[in-house]
């Protein structure tokens, strides 16, 4: 399963590479940027987007409504990881036609399983 | 013309502020109109005032003292002009005949006349000379007239009695002292204020009355406080205020009914809240920044440590994986820490949104006891459980979950190795079910049962160490319990074991149903509610009252619930999250079958025009908050009156 994971911090982006290899059907790749993301998701098939909400630019949010508008990307399922918890934020996300929210900070050796599980694989 | 007519009512509350109407003739002013009389060497001569009415004479020289309808009256006339009115041949006027007379049997033919003013400007009332003779009146008798009007108005003020000064004065003296504005309402404009309240509001004390309170209040507020003078309900709420300058500020008003020399009256206080909300603003904003900002870091650390722990990148040696051990742990602590204050944060702000519905008590016992069986044998202790009453109560369901949990990890933790914990479900307070929690701990003294409920508040600090806890799962619980309704406590004695309980409402059977319950059942109540504490007790009043109850939401909840099932009655909010009430009356006058339905209404604003003729479908219209027996009577007649259309009827409780 190939799998676009996209957050601004570098020392999360190490941790979810270490964190998502520890399942070896994960192939994952790792962008800095809501952009980025954009650009990779266009270029190439993904079976699943997993978005930062908060990143600086293109934030997580923006970047699932362009996934999502798209018609050449709005069939990839999104996952939200994000530090915040309101109720709120958590209905925007799902609002925008993500499948689900994860939250930080979350346990790195059950991430992969968390992830299969809300995409239902 | 509502600038006008808002004058109007101005000078009527001025005039209302003298109290002198129909009071016995006084020496003053009997000579006043006397001189005047003298002055203008006219015969008839009178001080008069002139109401919403009729024109009343306090003092009358050559002429009966008189009470004339305002419409047929020359000193009316004259303070609609708010200027000296001469007139000095009135027959000869032909538009003027209907005034022409001082009673109904002296015609007059010479009429001058000079309003008084109020020091707020306000015309109450005019001295006036009279002769049945059309005449002149010289500059220098006109010139007496308007001095001698002047001294009507000094003796005006004068006049207000000693006891009502004295009253005034402690009014004054009082309510100088205090910080808060307040003020005093008649017809909700404002007749008395203090000092504080022209300060709030950027205006001298001689300016503010007279005005109406909404002048005081920013625009998107004055519906709110419209509602409030309507309701009196005491309670504070917070709005917008309206400096003179036009900028808006936050305040916390008060309003309160009182009497004001002998009327009914509104007393109201105001306070400048802009700091407080300023704090809240920042701390909101200082949890939000908490929320993010140490959770990044956060995830890094306890990700690193995870992955290191685990072996992931390569086998640790043994005292190095006890350290990272220890540094995962206390990184998850601190994660728990953070939730918590952010989670009791949200709750005690209010921002948390309790779903409220009927409980199964039993299932959830017994699933959160499963859930904490490993903590338990982690702890070397036995859980028991008695469920001696097995009736749903209306609670959040998650939120009960959470609450039995943290009392239930507590009484793990603090019971002695091989310890029993009992879970218990027993009728507590009428209407409501105990859940308690008992151990064999330690036990509690008086003492610190009183602390034990606010945050951050451990027996000992040693036992945060070793227990894990984060000191603010008995202040979550506590808030939590409490915004469902319900009380919670503990039973304890030092060497005696410890009881937590908490009671949670019952819900009477017949239970709510959450839309969209069954076809086949006899036709309810719709509740059409997007509050959930208002749904929640309206819906325990009507099951209570043995009707069955179907509660929606929203609309669009709504919709599907009128088609799913015809309802009896319908109870509407008429503001729903996604639309007006009244599109779901419409949809039904439109629908099949549904036409019939009748419809009372919830609201907490009085229904318009528009609204009381929009349908007539809506028999009732209920203006919250309502008392339960009003609720039960207009279901009554809306349930016995149903097919047949009735004049709607309002009603306040």
């Amino acid at each position: 399963m190939r799998l676009l994971c996209a957050d601004d911090e570098e020392d999360i982006r190490t941790i979810l590479q270490l964190a998502l290899s520890l399942d070896p059907e994960l192939e994952v790749e790792l962008v800095d940027s809501g952009e980025a993301a954009l650009v990779r998701a266009r270029a190439e098939r993904f079976d699943a987007i997993l978005l930062d909400g908060m990143m600086p630019g293109l934030d997580g949010y923006e970047t699932c409504r362009r996934l999502k508008a798209d018609p050449a990307t709005a069939g990839i399922p999104v996952v939200f990881l994000t530090a915040k918890t309101q109720r709120t934020e958590v209905e925007q996300a799902l609002t925008l036609g993500a499948v689900a929210c994860l939250v930080k900070p979350f346990d790195p050796m059950t991430l992969a399983a968390e992830l299969r599980g809300a995409l239902g694989r | 013309m509502p600038a006008a007519r808002d004058e109007e009512r101005a000078r009527l509350i001025a005039l209302a502020r003298y109290d002198i109407l129909d009071t016995e003739p006084e020496l003053a002013f009997d000579d006043l109109a006397r001189l005047a009389a003298l002055v203008c060497e006219a015969p008839m001569a009178q001080i008069n005032f002139v109401d919403d009415t009729r024109t009343w004479s306090k003092a009358s020289f050559g002429a009966p003292r008189i009470t004339v309808p305002r419409a047929s009256s020359l000193c009316a006339l004259a303070i609609k002009r708010h200027e000296a009115l001469v007139i000095e041949d009135v027959g000869a006027d032909g538009r003027l005949s209907a005034y022409g007379r001082l009673d109904a049997d002296i015609a007059i033919g010479f009429y001058a006349g000079v309003p008084f003013v109020t020091p707020d400007g306000h015309a109450i009332g005019v001295l006036c000379v009279a002769d049945i003779r059309p005449r002149q009146l010289a500059p220098k008798q006109r010139d007496g007239l308007l001095a001698l009007a002047r001294l009507v108005e000094s003796q005006l003020q004068l006049r207000a009695s000693p006891a009502r000064r004295e009253r005034d004065e402690s009014f004054t003296r009082l309510s100088s002292a205090a910080s808060e504005g307040i003020t005093i309402l008649l017809e909700e404009r404002v007749v008395e204020a203090n000092n504080a309240f022209g300060r709030l509001f950027g205006y001298d004390l001689t300016e503010v009355a007279g005005r109406p309170l909404l002048d005081y209040i920013a625009p998107e507020s004055r519906e709110a406080v419209t509602r409030q003078l309507g309701l009196v309900s005491e309670k504070p709420h917070d709005v917008r205020g309206r400096r003179r300058d036009g900028a808006t500020f936050d305040i916390e008003i008060t309003i309160k009914r009182i009497s004001y020399r002998d009327r009914p009256a509104l007393g109201c206080v105001v306070r400048d809240i802009s700091e407080r909300k300023e704090l809240d603003r920042i701390k909101s904003e200082f949890v939000s920044v908490v929320s993010h900002e140490l959770r990044t870091p956060l995830t890094s650390i306890r990700g690193s440590l995870g992955l290191m722990e685990a072996g992931a990148v390569g086998e640790l040696p043994p005292k190095a994986r006890d350290l990272t051990r220890i540094a995962r742990q206390n990184a998850d602590r601190l994660i728990r820490l953070i939730n918590d204050i952010l989670d009791l944060e949200k709750i005690e702000a209010g921002k948390i949104q309790l779903q409220i519905t009927a409980v199964d008590v039993a299932d959830l016992v017994e699933s959160t006891v499963a859930e904490l069986r490993g903590m338990a044998l982690l702890y070397k202790v036995s859980i028991t459980t008695e469920l001696g009453c097995r009736e749903p109560v209306a609670g959040d369901r998650d939120r009960v979950v959470q609450i039995l949990t943290n009392l239930l990890s507590n009484a793990l933790k603090f019971s002695p190795e091989g310890g029993v914990v009992c879970v218990a479900l027993a009728t507590g307070a009428p209407g409501f079910l105990r859940f308690s929690v008992r151990d064999h701990g330690q036990g509690i003294s008086t003492e610190q049962q009183a602390r034990l409920f606010t945050r951050f508040e451990q027996l000992e600090a040693a036992n945060t160490r070793r227990r894990g806890g984060t000191g603010l799962g008995l202040a979550i619980s506590r808030s939590l319990v409490e915004q469902q309704g319900g009380r919670i406590g503990v039973e304890s004695a030092p060497g005696q074991g410890s009881e937590f309980w908490f009671e949670l409402p019952l819900v009477p059977a017949p239970s709510i149903r959450d839309a969209g319950a069954a076809a086949d059942e006899p036709p309810g109540i719709l509740v059409v509610e997007d509050d959930d504490a208002v749904a929640r007790v309206v819906g325990i009043i009507l099951a209570r009252a043995g009707h069955s109850v179907t509660r929606a939401a929203t609309l669009e909840e709504a919709r599907s619930a009128v088609a799913a099932r015809r309802p009896a009655v319908v109870l509407l909010d008429m503001k729903l999250p996604d639309g007006s009430g009244f599109d779901l009356v419409d949809h039904m006058s439109e629908t099949p079958g549904l036409e019939q339905v009748p419809v009372v209404v919830l609201s907490g604003v009085e229904p318009t025009f528009d609204h009381r003729t929009r349908s007539d479908r809506v028999v009732e219209w209920l203006i919250k908050p309502f008392a339960e027996r009003e609720l039960l009577r207009a279901l009554r007649d809306a349930m016995g009156n149903g097919p047949e259309p009735r004049s709607m009827t309002r009603r306040t409780a």
